[in-house]
């Protein structure tokens, strides 16, 4: 491969273990995460990532670029250019024989091979691979580039070795729910194609939450690209050469919340809701008060409640105290609420520990939720309504259910959310049913975005949806649940779920976000690269990778649909302060 | 002490003091150091045009901003000397300077610097004519010394270190023995420069569009061909010829040696240039050099900026060639040119990085870094004895 550029060591920037710097042409194009082979001794090679790249000149002081023009004369031009070189530091990721004194001033510096690069970034003997995007090198460096698929140790990202993936941008530039999908499109053609004894012992289900417009409401449809048939060729030889199928998402199950003619809870239009209904993949989920009365404090996930006395209130309805072990609806429950509030029924009254205020504003929050609200309901099983317990009861290996939230607002969304992951959770701890050719998955992978929203460092301490998301990222790993989140700042989440992640996918952000001291870790120059991150670009952080890695990935080869919202809508919601 | 002067000691017959050795270049710096420093008679006028006043070539240097320079090479020679121990020979005390010498050329293409021809790099001991008693002139003994020298010497790195040279210098006690052997390494550096010149020459490299600045004076000393055979004396017209397309061009000079005809100097007139002026040219005999060469002054910098009021005045010598540029002067609009082409050269500045950055021209600057470059430490030149 090409010689580059000769290592630098001086007194005052020596080579050393961990990095190194040396010179190139000020015309060789480099970009950081570029990988670089040097000759070191004993015949060894050591490979290195360019973290930062820079220009000098021997001008001493900006003072002597300023006299260099007559003293502040913009006109003015040199006949001899100042001397000036680049120069780059670069970190040292390996040596083929594991020889890792510095390098040496003067040695030679290279352009990476296909091969030096995957073994120079650990890439070449992973096991379980997974792919998980694509990197480019030396794109600017004419016949040298290299493109490369990055797979991950699928162990180390859901389970069992590392588990959970967070992906963190903004909205839009970074494309996270778009890398999501191509995540769990590659685990789901991975499994696919698994052998059947394989299978036997481990197998996948996904549980995907829609929480904007219709997103993933036709993710088992094959994506039309608008016609642009070189645009579809391009992408689906990006899939092929990754190693997956262009084919969209497969077992596919979507989930909607109930909605009447006069109140519409979702997004999806009618006939798509109708055409999936046909094909008996489109459900109506609802929520009924004798068996879903017990995941009631999740509509209280963002209130405050430091004298538990809305605790207290959940446990008497859950444990049919004070007369609500015989109500069995939605109406008699607010109907016995209001009688709770009614005057008189006072915290002066021995038998009640509870005052009516306290009474009062737990109805006034129960009733923001559920009064007149479709949704909790009975069921008509013949009409195709459900509840998502029941069918989380059922889900098999590879199935996909698209649970559609986008057009609750943020507490119903909190507690759907929290349902679907607190029965995800039980069912995951219970024994599981092989009779009659079932195969319920060993692991279940839920995504979610907005993550901010139901696990944020400002959510109550005794939030129970917090709780439950806490529980699922210290232990899922073990149980066989695991999370894949995303949202747009990550400095944002509460530390223990991020913490936990075993993989960080970071896409375009912006410098306030860098500036907090969750990315003191990450080197500046690759903060600034967040900055500066296309649409597909992400920065991917796994323990299996020697460094952070600067991936791509594919367009969806499902079709990504607008959000269905009308601009007020959309308004309305960005309104909405994000807990 | 290390292996040479062991060497030395045993094949002269002589003994060391084994004394303080340091390198003159950063230990000697007491006084100005000009660049040039004789006297100088303003006599006749160097130039075809009697100029009597100081000529501004602002607009001249402007109009060529557009046009490749004239000037693609750039010659600077340096030495760095040491003295590196005393030794008595024949009972009197005598010391020993060794010297390294470095001699390179760079040239502009596509407006950057880049090597030209080979560099010269020479290690030089300089020892007392009484160290080879037994020899008429000492050169019979002087070889087979060099030679157990490098047959000694070797540095534990990639290449092994050879001394180049044995120099002698007389014991005469006309002038301090130290400056007897360094004036023996300059002359030496001289040689190597004028080689250098020569070489140019030669490859074809210099023409009308292709001009070569060399820093300094031209005046060099003249070498008797007795003594040196191949010595390239100005004063013989073949050698000359070689210096057709070049100027020397010293950053420093004595202001108080610019003596008018007739006494008095002319000093007054350079501290008055304004920028961009130069001085009428004047012919300049050397009997140093036993040649003619035509100088003139130019200010590059403004003097408000500089701290003296000769910091940012060039002192620039061509050397007469022909007889009728003997007779009648160098054409003036040649000077011109050449000139012009000169103030070109101001940007970019060496500000902060060199003190003289007023006088300094970028690419000899660069050129001086070049040689400098391929020094050895010294430290570890001086360990080597």
């Amino acid at each position: 491969m090409s010689l580059i550029g000769r290592v630098i060591a001086t007194e005052k920037v020596p080579t050393t273990i961990d990095s190194f710097c040396f010179w190139t042409n000020i015309n060789l194009i480099l970009n950081p995460f570029d990988v670089v082979k040097v000759e070191h001794i004993n015949g060894s090679k050591t490979f290195a990532v360019i973290e930062e790249i820079s220009h000098i000149t021997d001008s001493a002081s900006f003072l002597s670029n300023f006299i260099s023009n007559d003293f502040g004369d913009v006109n003015t031009d040199a006949p001899t250019l100042r001397i000036g070189m680049n120069y780059a530091k670069a970190n040292v990721v390996g040596n083929d024989k594991n020889i890792f004194i510095p390098v040496q001033s003067g040695q030679r510096v290279y352009l990476a091979s296909r091969d030096e690069v995957s073994e120079a970034l650990g890439l070449a003997d992973i096991k379980n691979p997974l792919v998980c995007g694509y990197l480019e090198m030396y794109e600017s460096s004419g016949n040298d580039k290299i493109t490369l698929p990055v797979n991950v140790d699928s162990k180390f990202l859901i389970g069992p070795e590392g588990a959970h993936l967070n992906i963190s941008g903004i909205s839009g530039l970074a494309a996270k729910t778009s890398y999501a999908m191509f995540l769990l499109k590659a685990i789901q053609d991975k499994y696919l194609n698994m052998e059947e004894e394989d299978a036997e012992n481990d197998s996948v289900a996904f549980v995907v939450f829609n929480v904007k417009g219709r997103d993933l409401l036709a993710i088992d449809e094959p994506n039309d690209f608008e016609g642009k048939t070189e645009k579809a060729e391009e992408v689906k030889a990006k899939y092929k050469m990754l190693g997956l199928s262009t084919k969209p998402f497969s077992q596919v199950k979507y989930f909607y919340p109930y909605s009447t003619k006069t109140k519409s809870n979702s997004y999806a239009p009618k006939e798509l809701f109708d055409k999936q209904k046909q094909q008996k993949k489109a459900f109506q989920y609802k929520f009924t008060y004798e068996k879903d009365k017990d995941t009631i404090d999740l509509m209280f996930s963002n209130v405050e409640d430091s004298t538990q006395t809305m605790a207290g209130i959940i446990n008497q309805i859950v444990d049919g105290q004070n007369g609500f072990d015989v109500i069995s609806t939605w109406p008699n429950f607010i109907k016995k609420l209001e009688e709770q509030c009614e005057a008189g029924n006072t915290a002066s009254s021995k038998t009640k520990e509870i005052g009516v205020l306290s009474w009062r504003k737990f109805t006034r929050h129960i009733k923001k939720s559920v009064y007149h609200n479709p949704l909790f309901n009975d069921i008509d099983e013949n009409n195709g309504e459900v509840r998502i317990a029941d069918k989380i009861s059922d889900i098999q290996k590879n199935d996909v259910y698209v649970v559609d939230i986008a057009k609750l607002d943020s507490d119903m969304q909190a507690y759907v959310f929290g349902n679907v992951i607190r029965e995800l959770y039980n069912f995951q701890l219970e024994e599981k049913d092989y009779s009659n050719g079932k195969c319920p998955p060993s692991k279940i992978i839920v995504f979610i975005d907005e993550l901010n929203k139901f696990a944020s460092k400002d959510s109550p301490k005794d939030s129970p949806i917090l709780r439950q998301i806490l529980d699922i990222a210290e232990r899922g790993r073990s149980l066989g649940v695991v999370l894949f989140a995303a949202e747009q700042f990550k400095s944002a989440i509460h530390n223990r779920v991020s913490g936990n992640c075993s993989t960080f996918a970071y896409g375009r952000t912006n410098a306030i976000e860098l500036s907090n001291s969750e990315y003191k870790y990450i080197p500046s120059v690759y903060k600034n690269m967040m900055t500066r991150l296309k649409q597909g670009e992400y920065i991917v952080q796994n323990p299996i990778f020697r460094s952070l890695l600067n991936i791509r990935f594919p367009e969806p080869i499902q079709p990504k649909r607008d959000t269905g919202e009308k601009p007020e809508q959309q308004t309305k919601r960005r309104r909405e302060p994000e807990r | 002490m290390g292996t040479v002067l062991k060497v030395i000691e045993k094949e002269t017959s002589g003994v060391s003091f084994n004394s303080h050795k340091y390198c003159h270049d950063t230990t000697d710096r007491s006084g100005i150091d000009y660049d040039d420093n004789k006297d100088i008679v303003w006599k006749e006028y160097g130039e075809t045009e009697k100029l009597t006043k100081p000529v501004n070539l602002k607009a001249a240097a402007d109009a060529r901003r557009c046009y490749p320079s004239i000037f693609s090479f750039f010659l600077d020679g340096s030495r760095h000397t040491y003295k590196v121990d005393d030794m008595s020979f024949q009972k009197n005390v005598y010391p020993i300077i060794a010297g390294q010498i470095g001699v390179g050329c760079c040239e502009r293409c596509n407006l950057t610097l880049q090597p030209a021809l080979l560099f010269e790099r020479k290690l030089v001991i300089a020892l007392p004519d009484r160290a080879f008693s037994t020899d008429w002139d000492g050169q019979d003994q002087a070889r087979p010394l060099l030679e157990k020298i490098n047959n000694n010497v070797h540095l534990r790195s990639y290449q092994p270190i050879r001394f180049n040279d044995l120099l002698i210098y007389d014991t005469n006690k006309d002038d301090k023995f130290e400056k007897k052997g360094i004036a023996k390494i300059q002359d030496y550096m001289v040689e190597l420069e004028k080689q250098l010149v020569a070489d140019l020459v030669a490859a074809g490299k210099l023409n009308e569009s292709n001009y070569l600045i060399k820093d300094g004076s031209l005046d060099y000393q003249k070498v008797s061909t007795k003594k040196n055979k191949n010595a390239l004396n100005l004063s013989s017209e073949h050698i000359r010829n070689n210096y057709r397309r070049v100027i020397g061009v010293s950053k420093s000079f004595d202001p108080t040696k610019c003596l008018v005809h007739g006494g008095g100097t002319n000093s007054n007139i350079i501290a008055n240039l304004k920028l961009y002026e130069r001085t009428p040219a004047f012919r300049y005999t050397s009997s140093r050099a036993d040649a003619d060469f035509c100088i003139w002054y130019l200010r590059i910098r403004d003097a408000r900026y500089t701290h003296s009021i000769f910091d940012g005045v060039l002192k620039i010598e061509k050397l007469i060639v022909t007889e009728k540029e003997r007779v009648h002067g160098i054409e003036t609009d040649d000077i011109n040119n050449i000139t012009a082409y000169l103030i070109n050269e101001r940007n970019p500045v060496c500000y902060g990085a060199d003190g003289r950055w007023a006088n300094h021209l970028y690419p000899i600057y660069l050129t001086e870094q070049y040689v400098k470059s391929k020094y050895l430490s010294n430290d570890l030149f001086i360990q080597l004895f």
